[in-house]
């Protein structure tokens, strides 16, 4: 008890002593407009985000000393721009998971896992390519078990829908998108993205309004669920989001969202916020509690959640990651569940990342006792 | 400029979306864990079991089958399950470990009504 304690305090500690990264926030890019055209991240990188990504993220150890940044540059969005039209742009992705689950122990399980082989397509219309239209498809996993009787489907569309942007402050997004809520932390597994149920295949059809500033940034969508789910299933209602910018260079913001279909009601409510510590380094903080309504459960099920997690950047491409995460999956019970880990990322050149991770879990619980849990992973990304 | 591509593609772009949309998400196994549910009673146990396996399980494995295995021979079908051999079921082994599960903890008391289930199966 007293080394995880020790652990977790220096956990805590270690991101604040050092001359940290965690996300782009510490790049001085507080909103994911910046680089996606998405305003809720992910998907495809603009023109400007693939010179951010060789510029600023990934290392340049791989170029001639001779090279200027400008020269690097260059080889980010030009050839895209040779070889498509102004109107159009185009991105591959590959991700790959190496995943080994209580290594050490009698039920060590290894697998790699083939998370996403994608293409997405950019179209940009109007002057300031006001219009944009967005899709993705390809490969991405299924469940490891589907539900009797269920097809499984290999080929899997993430995203895809028409943005307009009515000037630099206001936007519309119609189709199928992420929900807007809470820190959109890569790591779909974590408490803050399974809990209020923001996974990485809780997308839904909806319509998205967003608005963004020097000094804020919202976005509230509305939810008409997963259209191709049967409707019993479908999860409408919105979601909110909100940040403000304070300190000058910091974020602070909130999320809810409110979903129901026809056997169980979602309500998720969280605060977070982004410390930019400068020099590539960042400091994220999330929490928030979800309620979670069911026929056949009497009363309401009531989840928290919380995260800590930091991006340190020693160098340019390499960055030392450090999460805590809090969980208490049913306030009623004495169980509580910590989860830790170290991780490193690496971005050798511009298009790769490397990354590891470990996470040691521990229960928490004086019914019942149960030794830490460990799960490693290594993953590999590649677009172009 | 001539639009016709740019409408054309937008079209196809959309359309292979929609056509790709995945039908599977933390809602899917919402009808197994919480609509009617209809177990099979010909084992006494497996009420009991199911119980336990809907609270500590099938919470996070939402994306997976576990809901809607409302018999014995479901839960042996999906290999989680040994019958009449708890001490090598995957399940059990997972649960002994400490792996599972992750969120929350399984009381020993819980813990051996799986195991009673599993070995007395008839």
């Amino acid at each position: 008890m007293k080394n995880l304690m020790l652990i977790l305090v220096l956990g805590c500690l270690a991101p604040l002593k050092a001359i940290a990264y965690p996300h782009f926030i510490g790049h001085g890019y507080p909103s994911c407009l910046n680089c996606h055209y998405n305003p809720m991240g992910n998907g495809p990188l603009t023109d400007y985000g693939r010179v951010v990504a060789a510029n600023g993220i990934a290392s340049s150890w791989a170029y001639p000393k001779s090279w200027s940044e400008e020269k690097v540059a260059e080889t980010a969005a030009k050839p895209w721009q040779a070889i498509f039209p102004k109107w159009m742009r185009a991105q591959a992705n590959y991700r790959g998971l190496y995943l080994i689950s209580g290594p050490g122990t009698a039920t060590q399980r290894t697998d790699w896992i083939h998370m996403q082989g994608s293409g997405q397509l950019v179209l940009q219309f109007l002057e300031d390519d006001r219009l944009t239209v967005v899709g993705e498809i390809g490969y991405a996993p299924p469940p490891q078990q589907v539900t009797a009787g269920e097809a499984r489907r290999y080929l899997r569309s993430r995203e895809h829908y028409v943005g307009y942007r009515l000037n630099p402050e206001w936007g519309v997004y119609a189709g199928f998108m992420d929900q807007a809520y809470g820190l959109r932390v890569v790591e779909h597994l974590l408490f803050s993205r399974t809990v209020p149920q923001v996974g990485q295949n809780d997308q839904s059809h909806g319509v998205m309004v967003h608005y963004l500033d020097d000094q804020r940034e919202f976005a509230v969508h509305a939810l008409a669920g997963n259209l191709f789910q049967d409707r019993d299933l479908r999860q409408m209602g919105g979601s909110a989001w909100f940040e403000h910018q304070v300190g000058g260079d910091h974020r602070v913001g909130g999320s809810f969202k409110h979903t129901f279909g026809d056997y169980k009601k979602l309500t998720s409510a969280s605060i977070h916020t982004r410390f930019n510590l400068k020099e590539g380094s960042a400091l994220l903080f999330e929490a928030g509690q979800t309620f979670l309504k069911t026929d056949n459960r009497s009363g309401e099920l009531i989840s928290r959640f919380g995260l800590l997690q930091a991006y340190l950047r020693p160098t340019r491409g390499f960055y030392v990651v450090t999460h805590v995460e809090y969980l208490k999956s049913d306030v009623s019970s004495p169980s509580t569940t910590l989860r830790w880990g170290p991780g490193l990322q690496f971005f050798p050149v511009q298009r790769v990342q490397f990354r590891f991770d470990a996470y040691n879990s521990r229960n928490f619980n004086p019914e019942a006792s149960t030794s830490d849990s460990w799960v490693i992973t290594f993953q590999t990304h590649v677009w172009i | 400029m001539n639009r016709c591509p740019q409408l054309l593609l937008s079209f196809l772009i959309l359309a292979a979306g929609t056509f790709g949309c995945a039908n599977t998400n933390s809602n899917s196994s919402d009808r197994a864990r919480f609509g009617p549910l209809t177990l099979d009673n010909s084992d006494p146990r497996f009420a009991g079991a199911y119980q336990v396996l809907s609270m500590k399980c099938t919470w996070c494995h939402s994306h997976s089958a576990w809901a809607s295995y409302t018999s014995n021979e479901l839960w042996i079908s999906s290999r989680k399950v040994l019958k009449n051999d708890a001490s090598n079921s995957p399940i059990i082994l997972q649960i002994q470990s400490g792996a599972m599960p992750q969120s929350g903890t399984m009381s020993n008391s819980e813990t051996q009504i799986l195991i009673d289930w599993i070995n007395q199966m008839p």
